[in-house]
């Protein structure tokens, strides 16, 4: 029997001049926000938290879009065609829950503590080498993600458009440049409202003309039911890992919709920054709640394309051979294996027209670039108010801290660069990030939710929660492998084999959050026990929940406020995740 | 500066681009797809009205 080839002879997209035209328009415009806002930035906390001025909806729309770069929509759609309709656990499970826990209960701590970014609250709620260890992670994890989605996206423009590769690098790290030097975090967010709005008008269209193509929803429910029927379903068939995720419920659940989606959502200062720039304390507690309902339904634009492409792709060997090429399917990789990170483009190219097709792509190449920005204005702050100003150069002047932060922001970008051209080793950029998040956030949530929530939860005791947390990943990640891969970067280095194993990369790395955690969450509670309390209730307050009066809800009316939309937009999610059983 | 007005203004050249696309290319369907409308001209016209009302918002507030 042999092997069922995807028949592709490569995706290329062939860009008329409207849609040059298009992207340029495009360009320009986000060069010419950031010299618009450029008079903006007088202060250090201009330039790093918008001076804390931005409302609710715009904050709301920038903290998802800061979110949707490369490893969503590339990712998305190749995991939407790689697993079916389970790969809506990222946003149903993974996002939305956690988004709303930080609305309601961590908002009022990051705002109301005045802290300029996450690693500071650590240093208010417990001391400075919590701080330090959090800000140096943090500043390695965003410019490798800076360098992901720049490595991605040049890779995109080789391929689809025949651009050079180092040139494409240089070209879109320039414009990243421009806008953020010039306008600083308010040109980031305000591009990430744009990138937003291009998203959704660009990717519109091909949704629908997909679903035209395969029958209607009904049509495709029918084809995946004949070809997979555990495409149709996000929960059935989890009770084992034996499902194209390889993961099994328990794993989806406190690998990733805790562990992992409450570390990113609620502890990564890229999405939190968004939040802390809003201008009052309801604005920033609405901000991931405004965010979180477009959030719930994303999965229709940047899932459902490659869901689609799956149910058009037929992968018998006999059609494989003899494809005329008339109709979609998945390109294939030089292996012969389905390149799914190619499906959002290939489906981009075979639907759109001249016009739209310039759309889509400038949306395409909004997210990377947005996502590129929003690591880069992290990164920035991140380095000048935790590291530089704590460690290298305390009491000057703002207007140096405002030079250093430009600095900083060429310095980042640099280091992307750098970044990009090792960003190679993973097929799906998902279970990339899923690793490094995993190495990193996993165990720092568990000092959050001790930090915020119980008041004897000591310096020594997160610190060395920390440390023992993100060596309790590594060692699990050095003993443990996915089924098919080889010891090495995969995991497995330890022993050069692997006791545990695991059916997907994407199991593992859910494991390893869950193990990272328990091993932080634990060694805080017993170090903090066995040392003194460092800080007083008066010092705590503001930090601890429980020793923090509840934030007045301002006047607002019930139906705006955060604990009431909260409940509705969960009580959404929990439908969600019903219907699509 | 209020993020609609830039919004909008992009909004309203992009929309307007695919119009005059849509009326110059005719169906502009791609060979594999069988459609009788120009896609670029309807979405182009939503696009357009997003923008315009985008743009009228920054107006309105900015009043």
């Amino acid at each position: 029997m042999f092997a069922p080839i995807l028949m592709s002879s490569g995706v290329s997209i062939h860009l008329q001049a409207v849609d040059y035209i298009i992207l340029f328009a495009y360009f320009a415009f986000v060069v010419g926000i950031g010299f618009s806002l450029q008079r903006l930035n007088k202060t250090s906390e201009d330039f790093f938290l918008s001076g804390r001025s931005i409302p609710a909806w715009v904050t709301g729309l920038a903290f998802l879009s800061a979110n949707l770069g490369a490893q969503e929509v590339l990712g998305m759609a190749a995991s939407g065609a790689k697993y079916g309709m389970m790969t809506s656990h990222f946003y149903w499970v993974g996002a939305i829950p956690a988004m709303v826990f930080l609305a309601v209960f961590m908002m009022p701590f990051y705002y109301g503590s005045k802290a300029r970014s996450v690693p500071e609250y650590l240093k208010l709620r417990f001391d400075e080498k919590t701080r330090t260890f959090n800000s140096l992670s943090f500043a390695v994890m965003t410019v490798f993600s800076s360098g992901i989605s720049l490595h991605v996206l040049a890779k995109l423009l080789q391929a689809l458009l025949g651009w050079d590769y180092n040139l494409s690098i240089l070209a879109c790290s320039a414009i990243v440049l421009v806008y953020v030097l010039k306008g600083g975090l308010t040109s980031a967010i305000y591009n990430e409202v744009l990138q937003f709005f291009l998203i959704v008008l660009g990717f519109a269209p091909l949704v629908w003309l997909g679903l035209r193509d395969v029958g209607g929803w009904s049509g495709l429910v029918a084809k995946l039911q004949e070809k997979n029927p555990a495409f149709v379903h996000s929960w059935a068939g989890m009770g084992t890992s034996d499902n194209p995720m390889g993961v099994e419920w328990f794993g989806m659940v406190f690998g990733l919709g805790f562990v992992l989606s409450f570390g990113y959502w609620c502890t990564d200062f890229l999405v939190v920054q968004r939040a802390m720039a809003a201008k009052t304390m309801g604005a920033a507690r609405r901000t991931p709640i405004i965010g979180a309902v477009p959030k719930m339904i994303f999965p229709v634009l940047v899932i459902l394309p490659g869901v689609i492409a799956y149910a058009l792709t037929d992968t018998s060997w006999c059609a494989a051979w003899f494809n005329d090429g008339s109709g979609y399917a998945i390109p294939g990789a030089a292996d012969g294996s389905p390149d799914y990170n190619m499906v959002m483009p290939s489906m981009l190219a075979h639907y759109l027209p001249s016009g739209l097709l310039g759309l889509g792509m400038t949306a395409l190449m909004a997210s990377f670039m947005s996502g590129m920005a929003g690591n880069v204005t992290a990164f920035n702050t991140v380095w000048t108010y935790d590291i530089y100003q704590t460690h290298l150069a305390p009491n000057r002047d703002d207007s140096h801290y405002l030079w250093m932060g430009r600095a900083a922001t060429v310095v980042g970008i640099i280091i992307s660069i750098g970044c990009a051209y090792l960003a190679s080793a993973f097929n799906n950029i998902m279970d990339m990030l899923q690793l490094i998040f995993a190495f990193v956030n996993a165990p720092l949530f568990a000092t959050f939710l001790l930090g915020m929530f119980w008041k004897r939860a000591t310096g020594h005791g997160a610190f060395f929660g920390l440390v023992l947390g993100t060596v309790g990943a590594a060692i699990f990640h050095g003993l443990s492998l996915a089924t098919g891969n080889v010891a090495g970067i995969k995991g497995g280095w330890i022993l050069q084999q692997a006791p545990y194993t695991y059916r997907s990369e994407m199991a593992q790395n859910f494991w390893m959050a869950i193990v990272a955690f328990v091993v932080c969450f634990t060694a805080t509670v017993v170090i903090s026990l066995a040392t003194k309390r460092d800080k007083s209730d008066g010092e705590l307050r503001g930090l601890v929940y429980s020793l923090t009066p509840k934030p007045p809800e301002e006047g607002e009316p019930w139906y705006i406020r955060p604990a009431v939309v909260g409940t509705i937009v969960l009580v959404a999610c929990v439908f969600l995740n019903w219907y699509f059983w | 500066m209020d993020i609609r007005k830039p919004i909008g203004q992009l909004f309203l050249l992009l929309g307007a681009i695919l119009i005059v696309k849509g009326f110059i290319g005719g169906t502009d369907a791609k060979d594999s797809i069988t459609i009788t409308i120009s896609l670029n001209l309807v979405w182009g016209s939503f696009v357009t009205l997003f923008g315009g009302i985008m743009a009228w918002l920054s107006r309105s507030t900015s009043k």
